[in-house]
This record gives C-alpha cells, sequence and structure tokens, in this order.
C-alpha cells in the first residue's frame, strides 16, 4: 500500500514465474497423459507385424500395413471381421442414441416440471435399484432377452437378432439415468412453463416448442453420451451377443483379439490399429461437442 | 440437425437390411458346427463339399470357437451353442453327466470310432448319463489329438541341447553369459494352471517308463496317489530349476510369447495350438525347433531324503488328449440323424489326413504316423517334427481321466494349481513343505477342496520336522 | 439468487466436507436408525393400515354408490365405459382383461435354455415352487432338467402380470365412476378422442414416462428381484465336492444357507467368504476414498493450472488431457496394462538405464514377487489418469461462475492469493460439487472397468496351504462379484454378495443424501 509500483513490478514479477512454472507442470503432466496413448498410436504403424514391443519407439514405421491387415484378415472365421464390428456398432450406437435420448429427456422433463402422483416414488425406486450392481441383472436380461429371441443366436439367419437386444437393453436402461438432464430442465425457469400454460399450450407443446429449442448443450449432451455408450461398453455386449462373433460389436471384437479363447499377442499391432480406427471419431466427436460435455457435467455436478 | 438425423437412420436402416438380407442366402435348415479359429476355413470347405455330393438336406455353418474355454458357456446355456461343438475330451464327462450332449447311436459311426481309435481314446470318450451310473455311452468323436511338446528357439539351443534339461542348461548360460541383461530362463510354460505343470508331475523314468503317481487310476476317484519318492525328487528339481537354474519359469505378465519374443525365454513348453503364435514369437518358421519334453537327471540334492537313486533319468510327461466332437443335447431331433452322418465323414481317416495336410491339425486314429511318413515332403519339416513330438510324447502321456462331471476341474483349478507354483517358486522350500504341498494336491484330486483337511505330522519319508 | 449463495458458502466454509461428513455418519447411526424404527416404520404401518381402511370403504362405496356399468365393470373390464358409451376405452379394457386371462389359463410357453418349454400363467406360480422335472436317462433321446432359472423369472413375471390385472381392474372402475360423476354433474363422458388430447396435456406425463416405467420394471426391478431371490437358492454351476453332486439346471429354495455358509466359513465357498468379505470390503471403502478424493482435488488443482490468468494454449492442455476421456476405457486402460506389463517399454526402459535388475511387478499379475502395496498404489494412480481430467472439466466451468464480489472484498482486506484459494475458491468449489463427490464415490465403489482391465483382482491372495482365493488382493466388491458369476457360475454367492454391496452402497448413500442439500431442496430450487 505504501509502495504500489514496486509492489505491483515484483507482483509481475512473481505472477510471470508462476506462469512459466505452470507452463512447465502443464507440459510434463501433459506429456503423461498422451504418452499410454502415443505409444498405442505409435505400435499401430509399426512394420514389424507382431507382438507388444519391449521398446517405447518401434525400430520400424510400416505406414499403414497394420490397417490393411485389420480390415483384409479373417477373424474368428469372419471375413472382414473388423469392419462387420464396426458396422455393428454403428447400428447399435445410432439406434441406442435415438431411443436413449428421447427416453432420458422425456422422464428428466416430467421429474423437473411436471407434478403428479408417485413422482416421488418413482424417483426412490431408480435411485435404489441403480444401487444394486449390474452384474447381476445382467444374467436374468440375457434370459429374459433369450426368451423372446433376442439374445445368444448364434445362426446365420437370427444371429442379428442379438444386436436388436443389445439396443433393447442398452435403451430399456438408459431412461433410469435422467438425473443430469433434469439437473439441467431444473434451471430453466418454471415462470416460462407457467407463462405458456397460461396462453393455452399443452404440455406437449410446451415440452416441444418451448423447453426443447431451449435445451439444446443437454440434448446434444445425452445423445454424445449415448451414443458413444456401446463403443466403450463389452462386457454387456459380451454377454448379450455370445458367440456370434459376426455380430460382435468393436470392443467385443477387439478385446477378443489379444484376451480370446488363443494366445494372440502377435495380433497386438493389428489391435493397435483398430484402438486407432475406433478412437478417432469417438476422439473427434467428443472433441467437436467438448462445451456440451462440460456442459452437462456441470450441470450434472451441481445438481446431482 | 432433424435432417442428418433422418438420413442417418434411412442409410442405417438400409445397411442393417442388406446385412440381415446378406445374411440369410439359403433356406435350407442350418446345421452349426463349432471347431478351434485355426480350422474354420478347412471344415467349411470340406462341409461345403460334403453338402454338395450327399445332396445334404442342410446347410452346415462353421464357427470359431475354442475348445478349452467352451465347458463355461456350453454348462451355462447350451442352446445358444453350436449343434456339433469340439471339446477337450475331459469336458465329455462334465457334459454328459449334465445331460447337456446326446449319445451316439448311429452304428456305422460307431463302427468307425471302434475301427480307428487307440484304445485310451475309445476309454475317455465314453461317459455315464445323468444319474445312472451302471451304464456307459459314447458320447464324443475324436478327431484331433494333443500332447504337449517342447518349441525352442533354434538361435539359442540346438537340436542335441534340446533333447536334455541339461543340454538347456548349457544353451542359457550360454546365451546369459553372452548378454547378461537378457536373464533369460531356458523353459517357460502357457501359463500356471494344471495343465501346464503336468510335464513334472506326469514325468517317469526314461528307462523302465515307470511312475509312481496315480491320478483316478480304473477310474475310481480315490485311487489318487501323488507322494511317490520319485514325484517327491521331481518337485524338488522343479523347484531347483525354476529358484536357482534358471531353467524354467511361470510365464510373466507379458505373457510367453512376449518373453519368446524378447528371449527372456527360450522355449516353451505346449501344444500344436501354440505354434503359430511360436513362429510369430521367435520371429520365423525356421527359428523355431520342435522336440518332445526334455529329459533331465536328478542330482544328489533332489533325491535327497528319498529312496530314489541320483542319476536317475526322467523323462517329462504329458496329458494325451483328444479333441472330440459332441452333440449338442439341444438341437431339434429331425437334425440328430444327419448330424451324425457328417461326423461320420468329418472324423473319416481321410479328412483326419487332409485336415493334417491343410489345417497342421494332428490326426487322432491310431497309427497317424505312418501315414504322415507317407507324405513327409508335403509338409514343412517342423509341421512333421509336430507331429512326431506328438507320437513320441504319447508314450509318456495319459489322457486326463474324468470319474464324476467335476474331478477333472480339480486336477486344472480347485487350488492345486496355486499350491503347485508357490511350492515351485519357493526359495526356501524344505523336503517337508514339498511333502506337504503333495499331500495337500492328492487330498484336492480325491475330494475336491482341502478346506477340511489337516496334514498328518508324519508325512512318509520326510526328513525334516514340521514346521 | 447469487446472493444467497454468497451467504451460505461464507456459512459453510468453515466446516469441511468430512466434517460433515462424519457428523451425518454418526447423526445417521445414533438418530436416523432408532429413528426410523421408533417413529418411520410405526407411522409407517399406521399409514398402511388406514390406506387399506380408507381403500377399502372406497371400494365398497364406489360399487355400491356406482350405476350398473361401474357395478359390472367389477367384474368385466370397461362395462362401465361401454355402458357410457366409451366403446373404444370400454374395449381396450376389456381387451387387457381377455388378454390377461388368456396368458394365465393358456401358460403360452417360452423355450428355455436346453431347449425346455416353461410356461408364463398360473403354471408359473406353481413354479415358484421351484419343483421342476428332471432330466431324463436316455441319451438318444435326451429330455434335460427343467430350468429353474426361468421358473422363477417366469413366476416373478406373473406376478407382476397378476399385479397389472389388479391396476388395469383399479383403472377400468375408476375411470367407470369418473363417468358416473359426469353424468352427474351434468358432463358428457370424456370420448375417445379427448382421452387421447389428455396425453398429450393434462396426462402428458404418463405419455412420456411408460416407457421407460415399463422398461424399468421389465429390465431393472425384474432382474433385481430375481437376483434377490436367487441368493436364497441352490442356483451354482460349479459343484464344490464330488459329493454334493451333479449341477444341473435345477435348483431348488435353500432358505437363508448362503448367508449363514458366510458366517461359519463351511463348504469351499463358505470359507472364501469368510476369509475374504471383510478384506475386499476394506480394500473396497479404502479404494473408493482414495480414488475419489485424488481425482477430485487433482481436478481441481489441474483446473486451477489450465485455467491461470494468461496462460496461452489452454485449448491444446486441455485437449491432451481430455483425451483419457474421449477414448473407451478398454483401449488405454488396456494400453497401460501393456506398457507396465514385465517386457513391456517402462521395465524395459528402467532395466537399460541400470536402475533394475528385475522386472518390477507394477500391478500384481506376475505368479510371484507381487508388491500389494505397489499394486493397489499403481492402480490408484492410473485411476487419476482417467478421472482427473473429469474433475477438470468441471470444475473449470464452476471456477467461472465465482462470484467476483467475494474476491473484490477479498483483495480490500489484503489477503493473499493462497489465502483466498483456501478461504474462497475451494470453499465453493466442494460446496456446489458435493453432490459430485457423494455420486463419485458410490461411482467408485462399483467401479468395475478400471480393476477389471488393469489388474483383474490381483495379485491373488492364498491361503496357508497356498490354495488361491478367488478374491485377489486388488478385487473390488463387484468385480469379485462377476468373477463369482460370470467365470465361475456361482450365482448364489454372487448373490449374497451383491445383497451385501447394495446394503453398503445404500448405507452410505442414505447417509449422504439425506443430508446433501439436493435432496432437501429438491422441491424449493424451482
Amino acid at each position: 500500500m505504501i509502495k504500489p509500483t514496486n509492489k505491483y513490478s515484483s507482483q509481475s514479477r512473481n505472477e510471470k514465474a508462476s506462469l512459466i512454472l505452470s507452463y512447465v507442470a502443464l507440459t510434463i503432466l501433459s506429456l503423461l497423459w498422451i504418452i499410454p496413448i502415443l505409444w498405442v498410436v505409435l505400435n499401430a504403424f509399426r512394420q514389424d507385424a507382431g507382438i507388444v514391443s519391449k521398446d517405447f519407439f518401434p525400430e520400424t514405421f510400416g505406414g499403414v500395413i497394420n490397417f490393411k491387415l485389420l480390415f483384409t484378415e479373417t477373424y474368428y472365421g469372419v471375413d472382414h471381421a473388423f469392419l462387420r464390428w464396426m458396422l455393428n456398432t454403428l447400428i447399435v450406437a445410432v439406434f441406442d442414441c435415438v431411443f436413449s435420448t428421447f427416453l432420458i429427456l422425456s422422464v428428466a422433463y416430467c421429474m423437473s416440471k411436471l407434478r403428479f402422483k408417485l413422482r416421488k416414488a418413482f424417483m426412490n425406486l431408480t435411485m435404489i435399484i441403480g444401487l444394486f450392481p449390474g452384474f447381476m441383472s445382467m444374467i436374468a436380461i440375457y434370459y429374459l432377452l433369450k426368451s423372446i429371441g433376442l439374445a445368444g443366436n448364434t445362426a446365420r439367419d437370427t444371429s442379428w437378432l442379438n444386436l436388436v437386444g443389445l439396443i433393447l437393453a442398452y435403451s430399456a436402461g438408459a431412461g433410469m439415468g435422467y438425473q443430469i438432464a433434469k439437473g439441467f430442465f431444473d434451471v430453466i425457469p418454471s415462470s416460462l412453463v407457467e407463462s405458456a400454460k397460461l396462453d393455452g399450450c399443452t404440455n406437449f407443446k410446451i415440452f416441444w416448442k418451448i423447453i426443447l429449442p431451449l435445451s439444446k448443450p443437454i440434448i446434444i449432451y445425452t445423445a454424445l453420451m449415448s451414443f458413444t455408450g456401446p463403443w466403450m461398453d463389452f462386457i454387456f455386449a459380451k454377454v448379450i451377443i455370445g458367440n456370434a462373433p459376426e455380430m460382435w460389436t468393436v470392443s467385443v471384437g477387439l478385446y477378443s483379439l489379444m484376451f480370446g479363447s488363443q494366445p494372440k499377442q502377435e495380433l497386438f499391432t493389428q489391435f493397435a490399429a483398430g484402438c486407432v480406427i475406433v478412437g478417432i471419431p469417438i476422439v473427434s466427436l467428443f472433441m467437436a461437442l467438448q462445451n456440451y460435455y462440460v456442459e452437462g457435467v456441470t450441470a450434472g455436478a451441481v445438481k446431482g | 440437425m432433424k435432417r442428418i438425423g433422418k438420413t442417418l437412420l434411412a442409410v442405417l436402416s438400409a445397411g442393417m437390411m442388406t446385412s440381415t438380407l446378406a445374411s440369410c442366402g439359403s433356406s435350407k435348415p442350418e446345421i452349426t458346427l463349432w471347431v478351434g479359429e485355426e480350422s474354420v476355413a478347412f471344415y467349411q470347405k470340406v462341409c461345403n463339399e460334403f453338402e454338395k455330393e450327399q445332396d445334404f438336406g442342410y446347410s452346415i455353418r462353421v464357427v470359431a470357437s475354442d475348445a478349452g474355454s467352451i465347458a463355461g458357456p456350453f454348462v451355462a446355456d447350451n442352446t445358444a451353442c453350436g449343434d456339433i461343438v469340439t471339446v477337450a475330451h475331459d469336458n465329455i464327462g462334465k457334459f454328459a453327466q449334465k445331460q447337456l450332449i446326446r449319445g451316439i447311436n448311429d452304428p456305422e459311426l460307431l463302427a468307425q470310432i471302434e475301427a480307428d481309435n487307440p484304445d485310451t481314446y475309445k476309454e475317455v470318450i465314453k461317459s455315464v448319463y445323468g444319474k445312472d451310473t451302471s451304464t456307459k455311452y459314447t458320447f464324443g468323436v475324436p478327431y484331433i489329438s494333443q500332447t504337449l511338446f517342447l518349441m525352442y528357439n533354434k538361435t539359442y539351443i540346438s537340436e542335441e541341447q534340446a533333447k536334455t534339461f541339461e543340454g538347456l542348461k548349457e544353451a542359457v548360460d550360454a546365451a546369459n553369459a553372452a548378454n547378461p541383461a537378457l536373464n533369460a530362463s531356458a523353459v517357460t510354460s502357457k501359463g500356471s494352471d494344471g495343465f501346464n505343470f503336468s510335464f513334472t508331475l506326469l514325468a517317469r523314468n526314461a528307462q523302465t517308463k515307470e511312475t509312481s503317481l496315480k491320478l483316478y487310476e480304473n477310474l475310481v476317484k480315490t485311487e489318487t496317489y501323488a507322494q511317490g519318492d520319485d514325484t517327491v525328487a521331481n518337485l524338488k528339481w522343479i523347484n531347483d530349476a525354476t529358484t536357482n537354474q534358471n531353467l524354467f519359469t511361470f510365464p510373466n505378465s507379458s505373457g510367453f510369447q512376449t518373453m519368446l519374443n524378447t528371449g527372456s525365454a527360450l522355449s516353451v513348453i505346449g501344444g500344436a495350438w501354440m505354434y503359430g503364435a511360436c513362429v510369430k514369437a521367435m520371429g520365423g518358421e525356421d527359428k523355431v525347433g520342435i522336440a518332445t519334453i526334455p529329459t533331465w537327471t536328478l542330482q544328489e540334492r533332489h533325491v535327497e531324503g528319498t529312496t530314489i537313486p541320483a542319476g536317475t533319468v526322467m523323462q517329462g510327461g504329458s496329458f494325451a488328449d483328444c479333441k472330440a466332437f459332441v452333440i449338442n443335447g439341444a438341437i431339434s431331433s429331425d437334425k440328430y440323424q444327419p448330424i451324425q452322418k457328417l461326423l461320420k465323414h468329418l472324423s473319416s481317416k481321410e479328412v483326419q489326413n487332409k485336415s493334417f495336410l491343410e489345417a497342421y491339425n494332428v490326426p487322432a486314429y491310431e497309427g497317424y504316423m505312418e501315414y504322415i511318413e507317407t507324405i513327409k515332403d508335403q509338409v514343412p519339416a517342423n509341421i512333421y517334427n509336430l507331429a512326431k513330438a506328438q507320437d513320441k510324447m504319447a508314450e509318456f502321456g495319459i489322457p486326463q481321466p474324468f470319474v464324476t462331471s467335476t474331478l477333472n476341474n480339480y486336477y486344472y483349478m480347485q487350488g492345486a494349481d496355486g499350491i503347485y507354483s508357490t511350492v515351485v517358486e519357493d526359495e526356501k522350500t524344505t523336503d517337508r513343505k514339498i511333502r506337504e504341498a503333495l499331500w495337500n494336491m492328492e487330498y484336492i484330486w480325491k475330494w475336491g477342496d482341502n478346506s477340511k483337511a489337516t496334514v498328518p505330522e508324519v508325512l512318509p519319508g520326510s526328513t525334516d520336522k514340521q514346521s | 439468487m447469487s446472493e444467497n449463495k454468497t451467504t451460505e458458502t461464507i456459512e459453510i466454509k468453515n466446516t469441511s466436507i468430512f466434517v460433515r461428513f462424519g457428523k451425518a455418519f454418526i447423526k445417521f447411526f445414533t438418530k436416523s436408525i432408532p429413528n426410523f424404527f421408533t417413529k418411520k416404520l410405526p407411522n409407517f404401518f399406521v399409514k398402511l393400515g388406514m390406506g387399506i381402511k380408507n381403500g377399502t370403504i372406497n371400494f365398497f362405496k364406489t360399487f355400491i354408490e356406482g350405476s350398473v356399468g361401474t357395478k359390472l365393470s367389477h367384474l368385466i373390464f370397461g362395462a362401465g365405459n361401454i355402458y357410457r358409451g366409451q366403446i373404444i376405452k370400454g374395449l381396450l379394457f376389456l381387451a387387457c382383461q381377455v388378454g390377461l386371462i388368456l396368458i394365465f389359463v393358456l401358460n403360452p410357453t417360452v423355450t428355455g435354455p436346453n431347449g425346455i418349454q416353461v410356461p408364463i400363467g398360473f403354471k408359473a406360480l406353481l413354479n415358484l415352487a421351484l419343483q421342476g422335472r428332471e432330466a431324463s436317462d436316455d441319451p438318444f433321446d435326451p429330455h434335460p432338467a427343467d430350468s429353474s432359472q426361468l421358473m422363477l423369472l417366469f413366476g416373478l413375471l406373473t406376478i407382476g402380470l397378476l399385479f397389472l390385472y389388479i391396476f388395469i381392474w383399479r383403472l377400468s372402475i375408476k375411470s367407470s365412476a369418473q363417468s358416473d360423476k359426469d353424468i352427474k354433474e351434468g358432463r358428457k363422458p370424456t370420448t375417445f378422442l379427448q382421452d387421447l388430447q389428455a396425453l398429450i396435456d393434462g396426462k402428458f406425463h404418463v405419455l412420456m414416462i411408460t416407457p421407460t416405467f415399463i422398461a424399468a420394471i421389465v429390465f431393472t426391478l425384474l432382474p433385481t428381484i430375481y437376483m434377490i431371490c436367487i441368493a436364497f437358492t441352490t442356483y451354482n454351476l460349479t459343484t464344490m465336492t464330488p459329493d454334493e453332486g451333479t449341477p444341473t439346471s435345477l435348483f431348488h429354495w435353500n432358505g437363508f444357507e448362503n448367508f449363514g455358509a458366510m458366517f461359519s466359513g463351511e463348504g469351499r465357498l463358505g470359507r472364501e467368504i469368510n476369509a475374504r468379505f471383510f478384506p475386499v470390503l476394506g480394500w473396497t471403502i479404502l479404494w473408493a476414498i482414495f480414488a475419489t478424493v485424488t481425482c477430485y482435488f487433482g481436478g481441481i488443482l489441474l483446473a486451477l493450472l489450465i485455467n491461470k490468468k494468461g496462460l496461452k494454449g489452454k485449448k491444446v492442455y486441455r485437449t491432451m488431457f481430455v483425451l483419457t476421456i474421449a477414448l473407451p476405457q478398454f483401449i488405454s486402460l488396456l494400453a497401460v496394462r501393456f506398457l507396465l506389463s514385465a517386457e513391456g517399454p517402462v521395465n524395459t526402459l528402467l532395466k537399460n538405464l541400470g536402475w533394475i535388475t528385475e522386472s518390477i511387478s507394477f500391478l500384481g499379475l506376475e505368479t510371484s514377487g507381487n508388491n500389494v502395496a505397489l499394486a493397489r498404489t499403481m492402480i490408484i494412480l492410473i485411476n487419476m489418469w482417467i478421472g482427473i481430467p473429469y474433475t477438470m472439466l468441471m470444475t473449470s466451468g464452476i471456477l467461472m461462475n465465482i462470484p467476483t464480489d467475494l474476491y473484490e472484498a477479498a483483495k480490500v482486506d489484503g489477503t493473499s492469493q493462497l489465502k483466498m484459494f483456501f478461504k474462497i475458491t475451494l470453499p465453493y468449489i466442494v460446496f456446489v460439487t458435493t453432490p459430485y463427490l457423494i455420486s463419485s464415490f458410490i461411482g467408485n465403489i462399483n467401479s468395475f472397468n478400471t480393476i477389471f482391465l488393469l489388474s483383474g483382482g490381483g495379485p491373488t491372495v492364498k491361503d496357508a496351504a497356498g490354495m488361491a482365493y478367488t478374491a485377489g488382493d486388488t478385487d473390488l466388491l463387484v468385480t469379485w462379484l462377476y468373477k463369482l458369476t460370470i467365470d465361475k457360475g456361482d450365482y448364489n454367492t454372487g448373490a449374497v454378495i451383491g445383497i451385501l454391496t447394495f446394503l453398503f452402497t445404500s448405507t452410505i448413500t442414505l447417509i449422504t443424501y439425506r443430508n446433501s442439500k439436493a435432496y432437501k431442496e429438491e422441491d424449493t430450487f424451482q
């Protein structure tokens, strides 16, 4: 206070030092963060197609040989298996995305903006059920789906039904995860709804014409989450699809390349190439929609 | 947004429909056949020919599966499995007792099985069915034989050295002297479960071919004995080989393939299904040598406290297994006879021979070596050696026995493997500890678990006091 | 609103979250639980009694006061509606009744595992006794044993259908009574079109919730109840000893035997649970605390670092960190697993540097030479790699929203930057994100992927004789559950563990949610 100029300059020197420190820390950290991922990418471009290497940098780079192999090889007796797996996952992801987003948003809206009997009961029920570990119910879900012919099919002309079962299983559980979207709707002022009601709008119209247009971030967040889900999950997919390799999703397929029934470490570079292929679209989608993701996460975090 | 969504949906439903349409081409009912991944292409070809020649009323689809890990899914839900499934023979008892598979009743197929196969196999493909323990029926159709043998890296190990563990010791010492950073072990295995440690427990005296080990002899579960002095000496030897001599190591978290690749292991004891993996790991077919499991000579320190004379030569043993087709119990009855007709063809000597030529599957029928000698020049030298090593190992092998549906399970994983690896890797082991371990293993083999067992204070031949 | 928050922030900053949680924890056991038994439970029964009483009175009242149609509706669904001219609605009710009754009477069958036909309907209720038919002894014409799994599942499903029947029955009567009321009060009964229109307005929630509600019941509630039931059966695909016979798809009720085995330690699995349950539970709690706290504060620090004033290239840094969120975990975690394996790049590098001669078992995956503490530390560290960016993203958003007047006031007082962080920034963030902290704690208890993909539960734990247990040193309750059920087929033991996991997580959730702002202010927020 006595020597403001001096203090200012020392502060700025301090700030400069701390800024440099921040750069150093961030650079080291971000290197730590990408090294494992970089390693996978490097291996995808390794020339000597084969097993896990003991060195970080491959001795020789071979361009796209591993990618070529990945797309042309027959795995588990399925021709162009990787392509099939990608296509399967895409189909499941798109349908899951559409159904789940619809279900989540509609439940979240009801819970947030409408008041009706059993509302609290429904919320409590979903919370309690969510506390049970999911694996146990997985077995029952498998038998349920199987009894209507939507799981564990192995014959050529029915195995695609497993994917339908998978879509059903993914979307059926989705509506229970409405909390984040509800957190978002809660922030939209109720006065908007009230005044629209006074104008004679139906609840449907309010939802469709007023709320949804305001909810772009949460729609995109929900869609992003449900679209990426099938690319990430493999245990549920493995159980429901079973031994129909032509219907596997990409995560089940890639996992089976490395940890399948037979030792297949020699396929590591192809596995790495597969990871890159799966990673690129998911990561870019994610990066493109990052802001919406942050908004969703924050909405979820603050409201719980 | 909306338009993109609609277009995407349209494209996808179109994609889904085409993939559906593409997948149901023929209208004939389907028979699914599950075989090992490496043989899918071969059997699909054979089946397609069979379909045409016989004017078969079913279309046959071959799907990749693994005989080793099929048991779990098959028991959990066999309707989600193929109509014909390949299993290791030791699963047959379990499946039959759980009534999950169908017996074979086609007289022609039965006659073929009876005529072609060695007695050991004929025994293990039979089982009782359900609760009725009086009659045995035939359930399995053997078509591939399997024993363990040694696959070694020729860069480090010569053909002569591969015959004995003493030779391997020479090789590994030379390798480590040349490159101390290698810290190599001479031999590793695929894993550490019961199958992979069988070679020490099943070892036999190389001259007399005798062993005191009994595993469910006459298929009675209590006729099991693991405490013989020769077994004790062999366990002391493997402990010594693992902890002091760089001779044996269990595979580490990188897996045996990486170990072979980096040179931290110079050879592996495994089966034919690992051959391709070994070629990739060692860097070429010319690098891979194939031999029977080597012999070892017991030293003074191994036979201490036993009646076995020092200098006794032991031959590593193996299970002599067969892979067999079984008929899924959940098939619709109209497929029952056609399936047996198909199986008769698939397990015929001709197809087994072709399978050796084209998919490198070692045949199961008796005297297959005769045929293999005749086509020696048509297959790579390694493949010939592989068949020969297996044939030789069969002399020192026993088929994995099963008495009740689960006994085989005990051998693999009901804890005996943990006991074995603990004792093998114990640097401060004692005679008592080894005998205790064998006592526990024997108990598990007999009774399924050792939770109610207390090791007796006095064990036969033990020299140390109880710790 | 912002002013409101500010005062609250100042208020809460003196009590840390841990103290609050501790207090809540003590309160839960000293007050809430006794309170539950002394007040809430009796209250509940009183309310239930009243409800039943009122319901019965109402029921008879409706019956007596109702028109002929309403009276008839008690027997034939929709009769009242048809009587009042609401033909379509009435027929719909009738169709439901006929359909359900047909299901109950005709007992349609579904083909289960092993090709067994299992009925739904009244027969399914009898099947709940789990007394199925044994398999045939003819190996050439086998019919396998009945499938108890499906008998149980369809039995439960049928009970659900019975509830549905009662629900529609009540709905039909109510609807008929409503029409009576409408007529009485001089209105016309609603037309079908009007009913449909109500669905997009007054009863919009019915339209919106029903799909999820049905899905939740069929795909979540039913399986959960099924799982709870399994804990009381002999359902087990591996027999423990040869003397226990051959397991088939037929299983039976065995009461509390499985829970008893857990305490007595009898049998192979009882022994295992007896020896391993508390160690696994202990590690699960330890893990959940460490994983939550490290990721949480790590994320806050990283956010502060990245959002520093004057720092350039924020976007680039952020992108690099966010990669671990965007990549599927089976890729990123498996990559780390390979990197850290015995012959992997990290061990090779350390060896080349001459720092080590033997490979380090980072994740406890070797047959010997594992170090539990190291494996656990590594897993927590790697989890930070996955989890920190998540908190970072979230906190970045919140940092922007901190009311600036708080800082202004502090600046006037001459508070140092560090002090400001501890007095303002941190308390604010913690306050705002408490719900997240709770849910991420629960999430970590059930964090399957990290453990499964990294260590698979290793290092293996062996008993004195060297026999391995199913649960390793880094196994959480969920991964143990997975191994028991999916890997081994010990479904009943798995179910017992599942129930115990539920009791554990629900206790924690109850304690925290009941005291969280989000719960208390759920309705006042609007």
